[in-house]
């Protein structure tokens, strides 16, 4: 019963997500190079704020010491580590970024758009968690 | 500028709130890119990939098309496919076929990067940064360090 609430209120929220990537241009070709080329601010704009706006939330909500709504637990706030990965991984994200002018969440939302320039870049995506899925599997059988 | 865009601040706003709602309904943090591992697992059924896997990361991404159709559906002039890539027209090359694949190459990237750093824009800017994980903070500038640097290859110099 909790599965089918918690998965229809993630549906639900990245439904909301998607509209809101789309009111702010981050689906948007020009408004992604714009900001890349320093010609305009929303987008980074947009970011900053969000990050501000959600340090108060979460904030809030520790010192609220606040559970879930749907399965009433606490709530977790896992962050991730600093390793080398990190610095490798943001080399080809960022290039990809560049050359998409997406990311995994906006890619997506242009499909909804009927933006076809979305569909090569999913399957892009894809097929690199798979490579990088693969890539790992072999690491493990090769140390054990 | 697209005409539909809404102010970048109230846009921010309503995101970092969103970041926020999504900790309190699901108990935790927004993401996206581990979608796209849910998907290859479900693919790839015969081994197990990526260890442990949330499987709300991936209804919270079914929801973003759908977000995309109705904003286009309500704010824009009307709904039609489109391969239209704006400024990108300038720096990619003519050829369909080639476009096509230089976007799936750059989705790649973004596939293989996203995993490697544990997270996208989504999870790393957003969500990290709204908790203030200084790892998460440092990966988001790099990302964005790198597209700058790419972009202004692209556009400037070749």
């Amino acid at each position: 019963m909790h599965m089918k609430i918690e998965k229809g209120a993630s549906l639900g929220l990245g439904v909301v997500f998607g509209f809101l990537l789309v009111s702010v241009g981050a689906t948007s070709f020009d408004t992604q190079a714009a900001m890349f080329l320093f010609k305009d601010f929303q987008l980074p704009i947009v970011l900053a704020v969000a990050m501000m706006t959600g340090v108060v939330g979460v904030w809030m909500i520790k010192r609220m010491k606040a559970s879930s709504i749907i399965v009433q637990q606490q709530i977790e706030f896992m962050k991730i580590p600093f390793s080398k990965n990190l610095i490798m991984g943001s080399i080809f994200f960022g290039i990809g970024w560049a050359l998409t002018a997406s990311c995994p969440g906006t890619a997506v939302a242009m499909l909804g758009e009927g933006k076809l320039v979305g569909v090569p870049v999913v399957a892009g995506i894809l097929a690199g968690t798979w490579v990088y899925g693969l890539m790992g599997k072999k690491k493990q059988a090769g140390s054990e | 500028m697209e005409s539909y865009m809404i102010t970048a601040w109230l846009g921010g706003l309503l995101i970092g709130w969103l970041v926020v709602l999504h900790f309190l309904m699901i108990g935790r943090g927004a993401g996206c890119s581990s979608a796209y591992a849910c998907v290859v697992d479900v693919l790839h059924k015969d081994i197990n990939l990526f260890g442990s896997l949330d499987p709300m990361r991936f209804f919270f991404v079914l929801g973003l098309p759908i977000g995309g159709l109705i904003h286009t559906l309500v704010f824009q002039s009307s709904w039609g496919l489109s391969f239209d890539m704006g400024v990108y027209e300038q720096v990619l090359p003519v050829s369909t076929a080639l476009k096509v694949l230089v976007l799936f190459i750059g989705g790649t990237l973004l596939g293989f990067g996203a995993r490697l750093a544990g997270g996208c824009t989504t999870g790393h800017a957003l969500v990290g940064g709204a908790m203030l994980n200084w790892a998460s903070m440092l990966t988001a500038v790099l990302f964005f360090v790198v597209a700058t640097a790419t972009t202004w290859l692209m556009f400037k110099v070749i």
